[in-house]
């Protein structure tokens, strides 16, 4: 899967929108692929915004605006798919977790974060739930201190406070994936 | 606006994260913040997390009791008479979606009296109940080693119970209880229920009490017990909130009945069943299979056992037969889950078999777990959080001289 920004021309004949990453690189997507992004949807929801204006994504990068991008065009294309054949839906939904594992597998957890980061601030509700999925396998067997830095989180107990609950669970920091 | 970052996104983004983890991760992960403690500890997200465990079936554990110095008696019976021999351990074994199971790891447990051994009473959502011949009662989350110990309540003699003459030797009645442990879904809450029976020459009497583990407290059930003339005649099932049991006349000619106490509003219900004992039938045991009640019907003189199932809950005549199992059990055989495809059942026979047995074709196939003591019981749990708040389980052995077991115990 292209991970430059490339941006692939849409079908010809389809209405298309055009997004713009922080960066300024403008995105032409179909339209039914832009409006996965909930954000783009209310965007144009709003009286008199015609499909012709720009939408300005100003937190997201492009990088993560072309990935989420190709996850909601494959997305798209497997929801056509399936139907009331059972075997189509499972192989459809068997294709997608295929789609959801490649999407993360290659990741950094940098660029996890700026997935979730856009599709959050996107609003895709099922990109959110497996990148979810993602992270608690990711963090699962990972220290306190780790967590701490993935989520940038400040640790507010008193050194005595943690140390008591250290001591009651000892046996849970056994076996944690060294940072 | 300052450009969004990890630590600004929303709650319900970190609890979706924290419902995907397993229990272990979330008791280490209560270090992590005060937000993230308090998130953890929420009953609701408890409650959600537990939800997903058991319909995913995830981190599913066979908790093992060993059994050992085991004869044809039931384990209850069995004090621990030796005073220099530690009680015998509990094991975990986890075991996986396609049949595998891990190597047995030793678990300490909370019961740990000297002479009287701990043994399970039942279990319900990754919760397991202990009891032993001191009549200590636990409850006990094994994996995430936390459990609460229930405070002892004394069995009240009616006033009125008649007595024998005062020349009897008997000088006061028998009494036997039955015990059984559930979750209560309307006020979600765990709960023991005590079925004591008394009994003198010229009357019986029956009391019952439930204790709430979210009450910390017994209270007497102020429904009586259905049928004077039945006793309990199997071992509890806990299934749609309420806690079963088959019930006979002392006579053992009538049909068994199925008696069963609705845990939320306490009262009782009772249901016919095609099952009796005699007539070839020597044993009648009551189990929960795959969100059903389910009989293990023992002929003596075949050399089978039959499962039925009760495949509408509260119609008698619903009751199906599912499998005849060709390997013949000596004692009792306790079907325990269903496979993920639904064709094999995990079955535990006579404290010292485990296999899997295809219900269409209707052969076993022996399981093997290393480490397994050689006499056990099982029970089966899933990762919950409930009782994050209770006692921990300390990891102290009573005695000293336990050297022999410092080369192979792995933390877990």
């Amino acid at each position: 899967m292209a991970n430059n920004g490339e941006n692939p021309s849409p079908d010809v004949g389809g209405k298309t929108v055009k997004l713009k990453a922080d960066d300024g690189e403008i995105f032409e997507v179909e339209e039914a692929v832009a409006m996965e992004l909930q954000t783009v949807k209310s965007f144009f929801d709003d009286d008199g915004v015609s499909y012709d204006t720009v939408v300005p994504l100003l937190n997201v990068s492009s990088t993560a605006l072309a990935k989420v991008i190709q996850y909601c065009r494959r997305a798209v294309e497997l929801r056509a798919k399936s139907g009331d054949d059972e075997g189509a839906n499972e192989k459809a939904r068997e294709e997608r977790e295929g789609l959801e594992a490649e999407l993360v597998r290659e990741e950094s957890d940098e660029g996890i974060k700026e997935l979730i980061l856009a599709a959050n601030y996107l609003n895709i509700k099922d990109m959110l739930s497996f990148l979810c999925r993602a992270v608690g396998d990711r963090i699962k067997n990972k220290s306190v201190e780790y967590v701490r830095r993935f989520f940038v989180l400040e640790n507010d107990f008193s050194p005595e406070e943690e140390e008591r609950t250290r001591n009651e669970v000892a046996w849970a920091f056994e076996g944690v994936d060294a940072d | 606006m300052p450009p969004p970052s990890m630590s600004t996104l929303p709650p319900e983004f970190i609890a979706e994260i924290l419902t995907e983890l397993p229990v272990k991760s979330l008791v280490r992960f209560l270090c992590v913040s005060k937000l993230w403690y308090a998130m953890i500890n929420n009953p609701d997200f408890i409650k959600k997390h537990l939800k997903r465990s058991i319909e995913a079936n995830r981190e599913r554990t066979l908790i093992v009791q060993d059994c050992e110095r085991l004869s044809n008696q039931d384990p209850c019976f069995k004090k621990f008479e030796d005073n220099n021999r530690r009680p015998p351990y509990f094991y975990s074994v986890r075991f996986h979606d396609d049949g595998r199971f891990d190597r047995a790891v030793r678990l300490y447990q909370p019961l740990r009296h000297r002479r009287a051994k701990a043994t399970i009473l039942y279990y319900c959502n990754g919760l397991v109940c202990l009891y032993n011949l001191e009549t200590e009662i636990v409850i006990w989350n094994p994996l995430i080693r936390k459990y609460k110990k229930l405070p002892f309540e004394p069995i009240d003699i009616p006033s009125g119970f008649k007595k024998e003459v005062s020349h009897s030797i008997w000088n006061s009645p028998a009494m036997w209880s039955e015990f059984a442990f559930g979750h209560d879904p309307v006020n979600d809450d765990y709960k023991v229920v005590r079925v004591s029976e008394l009994i003198s020459w010229c009357d019986r009497e029956f009391e019952v009490k439930i204790y709430s583990l979210r009450a910390h407290s017994w209270r007497r059930v102020k429904h009586k017990w259905p049928k004077k003339e039945s006793s309990i005649a199997s071992k509890p099932a806990f299934l749609n909130g309420a806690v079963h049991w088959l019930a006979a006349t002392h006579s053992r000619r009538s049909l068994e009945m199925l008696v069963a106490l609705d845990l939320a509003t306490e009262k009782f219900r009772m249901y016919k069943t095609p099952f009796k004992l005699g007539h070839g039938v020597s044993k009648l045991e009551l189990e929960v299979l795959g969100g059903a009640l389910c009989v293990c019907v023992h002929r003596y003189m075949e050399e089978s056992d039959s499962v039925w199932v009760m495949k509408e809950y509260g119609l008698a005549s619903s009751w199906t037969l599912l499998c005849t199992i060709t390997q013949e059990a000596v004692i009792y055989c306790k079907p325990l889950v269903f496979s993920k495809n639904g064709e094999k059942v995990l079955i535990e026979q006579d404290f010292d078999k485990l296999f899997w047995y295809d219900v269409e074709e209707e052969t076993a196939s022996k399981v093997e777990i290393l480490g397994m003591p050689d006499n056990f019981r099982t029970a089966t749990c899933v990762g919950s959080l409930v009782l994050l708040n209770g006692d921990n389980v300390i990891d102290v052995d009573l005695e000293e001289g336990d050297s022999e077991d410092l080369g192979w115990w792995n933390y877990w």
